[in-house]
């Protein structure tokens, strides 16, 4: 048959990139499994609050640690009209949304439903313990718009 | 919206709600997610986290995303960004000084994103052609290879029209949309293709 048909080396090539391309992704199935099912966090008419500042991610690991909080790290979330600020305690998270127009904030972690933090007038919240693993928080305000911040690990 | 689309529709439809255009784009980027993480050398357990951040992230951004066509950019910086910073964080200090000590994560970057195009590029260009094409071309890249005998009796199709009609099937597919879009002229083969070409799946 081959030498009926003689193939070209880009023929070759070709059918090797599609070979490669229909195969499915060389990753770990529950990487794959995870990527897929992330897509059940998808937020419906939420305003992102998108991670602005982590003391974490900047040169100096530890410039975060604040007087006040004395926070091993700090977070900031930005939306269109509203900051979320967040520190992480050894044994806590405290926060703030500014200016305080929230109404409600819920804690939501991939493993576990959603929880409802208690939130105060000025805004200030306390999430205690810390959340395993990889965390956001949705905020919703007096008016009934939803804001989420991105999700980060601790 | 599936497999036939390209990314930019891709990144549009899953944003509206469609579940299986996220499938698409996971079938399409997972690999790049991870080779990234590789390249950053991480524990399994770390890419496995870094993976899941990065695809929580890309949900809620799909809509924010100006450019839907530039996600194989914006996810693998966002996963570089995520390695640096879990390489960072306090937990590691003692592993890791600085940053700095992975100064080719960069170039292997483009590797990667190169790689992943191509492969988004092939699945959407393979899932345009026809379904007799398609089911011709599945068997041709079989692994292990099938001799054309055997392509002939499951297609009922004449051996001797096989050759033909493969090379019919890469013509269309190098002249596809998608492809000359990729190499960014007018039909040439991938210069660096995703695979190993040592396998021959013809009859001998």
């Amino acid at each position: 048959m081959g030498e009926r048909f003689p193939q070209e080396p880009a023929d070759e090539e070709l059918l090797a990139a599609v070979r490669s391309a229909l195969r499915p992704p060389q990753v770990p199935e529950d990487v794959l499994a995870a990527a897929r099912a992330v897509y059940t966090w998808r937020t419906v008419d939420a305003e992102l609050a998108e991670l602005s500042y982590d003391s974490a991610g900047s040169s100096r690991p530890g410039a975060g640690v604040r007087g006040r909080t004395a926070a091993l790290r700090t977070l900031t979330f930005r939306a269109r009209e509203v900051v979320v600020e967040v520190g992480v305690t050894p044994d806590a998270l405290t926060g703030q949304v500014v200016p305080p127009v929230v109404r409600a904030v819920e804690l939501h972690t991939t493993g576990a439903d959603p929880v409802p933090v208690d939130v105060d007038e000025l805004g200030c919240f306390t999430v205690h313990p810390l959340p395993a693993g990889r965390f956001r928080l949705v905020c919703t305000t007096a008016g009934g718009e939803r804001i989420v911040t991105d999700w980060v690990g601790l | 919206m599936g497999a036939d689309s390209s990314t930019a529709d891709l990144v549009r439809a899953a944003a509206e709600g469609d579940g299986e255009a996220w499938d698409e784009i996971v079938q399409r980027y997972a690999e790049l997610v991870v080779a990234v993480c590789r390249r950053f050398r991480l524990a399994d357990a770390d890419v496995r986290d870094v993976s899941q951040t990065v695809w929580l992230r890309l949900v809620e951004n799909l809509p924010a995303l100006r450019e839907p066509g530039a996600l194989p950019g914006w996810l693998g910086s966002t996963t570089r960004n995520e390695c640096l910073h879990l390489l960072r964080s306090s937990r590691r200090q003692v592993l890791v000084e600085e940053p700095r000590e992975f100064p080719d994560a960069a170039p292997g970057l483009d590797e990667d994103l190169l790689a992943a195009e191509r492969r988004s590029a092939l699945r959407q260009a393979f899932a345009c052609l026809p379904p007799a094409w398609r089911a011709l071309l599945e068997l041709l890249v079989a692994d292990p290879p099938l001799p054309y005998a055997e392509i002939s009796r499951r297609l009922g199709i004449p051996v001797g029209s096989i050759g033909p009609t493969r090379a019919r099937c890469l013509e269309k597919l190098r002249r596809s949309p998608a492809l000359t879009a990729l190499l960014g002229g007018d039909g040439e083969q991938p210069q660096r293709p995703a695979g190993r070409s040592s396998r021959t799946p013809r009859e001998r």
